[in-house]
């Protein structure tokens, strides 16, 4: 997709293919589980048993090259903030990030004293998504999920303008 | 033919793998298959937590400490509370004690079912994982009907418990348990008498007792080794004397004593004898009584320190207090028990096929929050 | 003014000033009743020197503490005595209406510091109050049999007494119960609380580990004069960090002390110019602990490595320097563990501030609008 981007004016043919693109783009975005501390367990949860990811088409990927979405769950250190970048640019073109919790958001409980704790996850990568809570409850990431699986439907890859 | 001799190179598992574990980083020196040389690195999850304490009243400090083994906050506060209140002198009343110890009880089963399912993942049965998350769902049910959280609850505080039982746990609990119980006789016969997995645990990685003792491993992983060693039983706090419970060993079942698979067959059994003090304390709780009653309206200790142990599910989980009498704590501690359950994987990993190292780091079950906190 | 009425005066003055106003309201010659208010006026001023210039006849009853009671007055002090304790019936069943209300007065001011007024007037009760026991009047036991009864669970012997006013009584008498189940049940069973107390517990370790320090001390004398530097009377051991190893290594290995396991070790900013180390020590074979502390100083910090005898000493060393910059030497391999290697400064000690930045990304949090 990458040497057809961007290239087309509006018509019609143009106009049916984006369509068909990011429909299927959004009805099957695989992710990649990058869980650290708390919010991890409740990813897991929401993968697993009850409240099950993978009927909205989400299926956990552990390595970055397969994967469409890098969910960020849990606090990012200033160790790991190296790492995360280095991921992220790994990952293949369209991707998307979700942080998830508020140590992902805005560097959550720890805001105050914590010296080694990134305040934020977006502070080195661009976040589409934000899930808040401490941890959020699974409903609220599938929400987050579907919420992100709406936007990337109305792209429009082709074409020069977003719909 | 003579044995091939490859060269050694240095592999990085991590600090990026599937969720169970955490962000931990293993330097490995291998030459292909054998392992001659681990090296853990941490740190990946400092959250700075000791120095949070020294900024936060002593009850503010209940929230972080849940975060620390986010696998475990039940037990993380109950450490907490009971060092907090040997230091302040306060006694709590019965119902209080015994809601606290069901709990911590109940939380003692779910950790050891999300460990055992994740190390049944990691050699790579998917099933019982989800067996596994399935009943801890139930758990993790009962926990939200009394406080309302699902994971990290700050439930126990200093001298008393945020919210009293709800109308209709009792009854809950007891469904719960009577649900539970037949479940455990399904999971042995699903993993732990399978063919497959006693061949990848048996005789690997065995931990003798002197150099568990060494190390400071404490907790399931010691028991495995042989040696009997409860603090619930042998430092009791709470009321653990009143109630009659067994304190697993591990005997070898399928190869030497001190192996992955003992480590895992310990917390099988540990996980029944939870569902027996679960019951008992149940029945004798008392049902009047106020767990707001002894809330401290200002807590201020005296100038003095402590050191107090408490049994979590990986061991025993020590806080180190000091207090200068204001009233927040001039240093907290908190002695994790898997940070030293990690530090002897290089004794006993080394030497062993790669896929048994992964075997070998999951028996010890270890979570990354509490090591680096 | 004959010496008499000066007496007199004194006298009333005196009363009046221990809060006693009826005796000089009843005096009936007027001028001699204003005479006594003006002196009173002047005494409140300065009352103990008042007190120092006329009591010395006095002085030698109130130097016991007891002072001389009339027979109104005692019975005022049992009854205000009993108040205190919760006792409110025998005060309202006086009929005589001025000792009544005076009685009451006397509570209300006795409540401000029931300790003095229960030791002021308490010489006679003391020996049995010692016991824990009080004096049990027919009424007081039944009450407090039916309140046992009932906080164990058994209401029904509380409702069906037919004295009104008696279960009335236990009804009130077991709310307040309910408030302290055990604190009234000390009171009145004498059997012991079978629950563990954790205070009594604490005791009994902190009288365990005092013996053990001192025979730990006795014991190094021998081969480690002068290692061990504080007094037996506290609950852990300073020990001076030059021969710490040996001694460690002989902790170990001494057989009647065998502190095999390394519980905890902490570091320590104790402020004015040291840092200290702490170690927590348990012994697996006979079930013992202590505490050992070293002290050095914040510019040199260098405390042997102990981590050939307790091999988890090796990480928590690591971490002691890593948080505070305590240099363990004859450590095999002593860097950073939680932090980075390239981090700056030591995080725990108390003059600690944040780098700005780690590698291009900013570490405090950007204030903004509601912060």
């Amino acid at each position: 997709m990458g040497l057809l981007e961007n290239k087309f004016n509006d018509n019609i043919i143009v106009e049916k293919l984006d369509k068909l693109l990011s429909w299927s783009r959004s009805t099957s975005p695989w992710f990649f589980q990058f869980g650290t501390a708390c919010c991890a367990i409740e990813m897991m949860a929401a993968a697993a048993s009850r409240h099950d990811l993978m009927r909205i088409g989400m299926i956990p990927r552990s390595s970055p090259r397969q994967a469409d979405v890098m969910i960020v769950a849990g606090t990012v250190t200033m160790k790991m903030a190296i790492r995360v970048k280095k991921l992220y640019e790994q990952m293949a073109d369209p991707k998307y990030v979700v942080a998830m919790g508020s140590c992902a958001t805005s560097g959550g409980p720890y805001w105050q004293h914590g010296y080694h704790v990134l305040k934020g996850v977006d502070i080195v990568i661009p976040v589409d998504i934000y899930v808040p809570g401490c941890p959020p409850r699974p409903e609220a990431l599938i929400e987050g999920l579907l919420k992100l699986q709406e936007q990337i439907l109305q792209e429009r890859p082709l074409t020069r303008k977003m719909a | 033919m003579g044995v091939v001799h490859g060269e050694e190179m240095v592999l990085n598992i991590g600090p990026q793998h599937p969720a169970t574990h955490g962000v931990l980083r293993l330097q490995v020196k291998t030459d292909g298959e054998i392992v001659s040389q681990i090296t853990p690195y941490l740190g990946y999850l400092h959250r700075c937590f000791e120095k949070h304490c020294e900024n936060v009243t002593y009850e503010q400090v209940l929230p972080y400490t849940d975060r620390c083994d986010y696998l475990a906050s039940m037990t993380m506060n109950f450490g907490y509370v009971v060092a907090m209140e040997e230091l302040l002198e306060i006694k709590v009343n019965s119902r209080v004690e015994h809601i606290r110890v069901v709990m911590a009880e109940l939380q003692r089963i779910a950790s050891h079912l999300l460990g055992l399912g994740a190390f049944g993942l990691d050699i790579g049965a998917f099933t019982p994982f989800l067996h596994m998350l399935r009943d801890r769902e139930r758990i993790l049910d009962l926990f939200e009907m009394t406080c309302g959280a699902r994971l990290l609850y700050n439930y126990m505080w200093i001298g008393g418990l945020s919210h009293d039982l709800p109308i209709g746990f009792v009854e809950s609990t007891y469904k719960f348990l009577d649900y539970f119980e037949p479940k455990i006789d399904e999971f042995v016969d699903l993993l732990v008498h399978n063919k497959i997995f006693v061949e990848r645990t048996a005789d690997i990685g065995v931990m003798p007792q002197d150099v568990a003792i060494s190390y400071g491993v404490t907790g399931p992983n010691l028991r495995a080794s042989g040696l009997k060693w409860d603090l619930r039983r042998n430092d009791s706090y709470s009321i653990y004397n009143k109630f009659d419970f067994e304190i697993p060993v591990g005997e070898g079942g399928k190869g030497t004593v001190g192996d992955c698979w003992d480590r895992f067959y310990v917390r099988v059994l540990e996980m029944k004898e939870s569902i027996k003090i679960v019951r008992q304390a149940l029945a004798s709780m008392p049902k009047e009584g106020d767990v707001h009653q002894s809330l401290p309206k200002k807590i201020k200790p005296p100038i003095k320190s402590i050191y107090r142990r408490t049994e979590s599910p990986r061991g025993d989980l020590g806080y180190y207090i000091e207090s200068d009498g204001s009233n927040i704590p001039y240093r907290l501690k908190m002695r994790s028990p898997a940070f030293t359950a990690l530090s002897v994987i290089d004794e006993i990993a080394a030497g062993w096929l790669l896929s048994d190292v992964l075997a070998i780091l999951g028996s010890l079950d270890i979570v990354l929050g509490e090591i680096d906190r | 003014m004959t010496s008499e009425r000066d007496k007199l005066i004194s006298e009333l003055v005196l009363k009046a000033l221990d809060g006693d106003l009826d005796s000089l309201n009843a005096v009936e010659d007027r001028v001699l009743r204003a005479k006594a208010k003006a002196a009173l006026v002047k005494a409140k001023k300065d009352p103990k020197a008042y007190k120092a210039q006329f009591s010395a006849v006095e002085s030698s009853t109130e130097k016991s503490g007891q002072k001389e009671l009339t027979e109104a007055e005692k019975k005022i002090s049992e009854l205000v005595l009993k108040a205190l304790d919760g006792d409110l019936d025998s005060l309202n069943a006086v009929e005589d209406r001025v000792l009544r209300s005076k009685a009451k007065a006397a509570l209300m001011k006795a409540k401000k510091d029931p300790e003095a007024y229960k030791a002021q007037f308490l010489a006679v009760e003391s020996s049995t109050e010692k016991l824990g026991q009080k004096k049990l009047t027919e009424s007081e036991k039944k009450i407090s049999e039916l309140v046992l009864k009932a906080l164990d669970g058994d209401l029904d012997s509380l409702n069906a007494v037919e004295d009104r006013v008696l279960r009335s009584k236990a009804k009130a008498a077991l709310v307040k119960a309910k408030k302290d189940p055990s604190g009234y049940k000390a009171q009145f069973l004498t059997s012991a609380n079978t629950d563990l107390n954790p205070i009594i517990e604490a005791k009994k370790t902190v009288a365990k580990i005092e013996t053990l320090n001192s025979k730990i001390k006795k014991l190094s004398m021998i081969s480690f004069p002068g290692i061990i530097l504080n007094d037996d009377d506290e609950l852990f051991l300073q020990v001076s960090p030059v021969n710490w190893y040996s001694f460690a290594g002989w902790l170990k290995s001494e057989p009647s002390l065998a502190f095999d396991s390394l519980q905890c070790q902490t570091g320590f900013d104790v402020g004015d110019e040291h840092l200290e180390a702490r170690y927590n020590l348990h012994s697996m074979s006979h079930d013992h602990y202590t505490e050992i502390r070293i002290r050095v100083s914040r510019k040199e910090p260098c405390i042997p490595s102990v981590e050939k005898v307790w091999r988890i000493a090796d990480w928590f060393e690591r971490e002691t320097y890593d948080m505070l910059g305590i240099d363990f030497s004859g450590h095999r391999d002593l860097r950073r563990i939680l932090l980075p290697e390239d981090w700056e400064g030591w995080p725990l000690r108390k003059d600690y501030k944040v780098q700005e930045t780690y590698h291009g990304i900013v570490i405090p949090k950007m204030k903004e609008g509601w912060e």
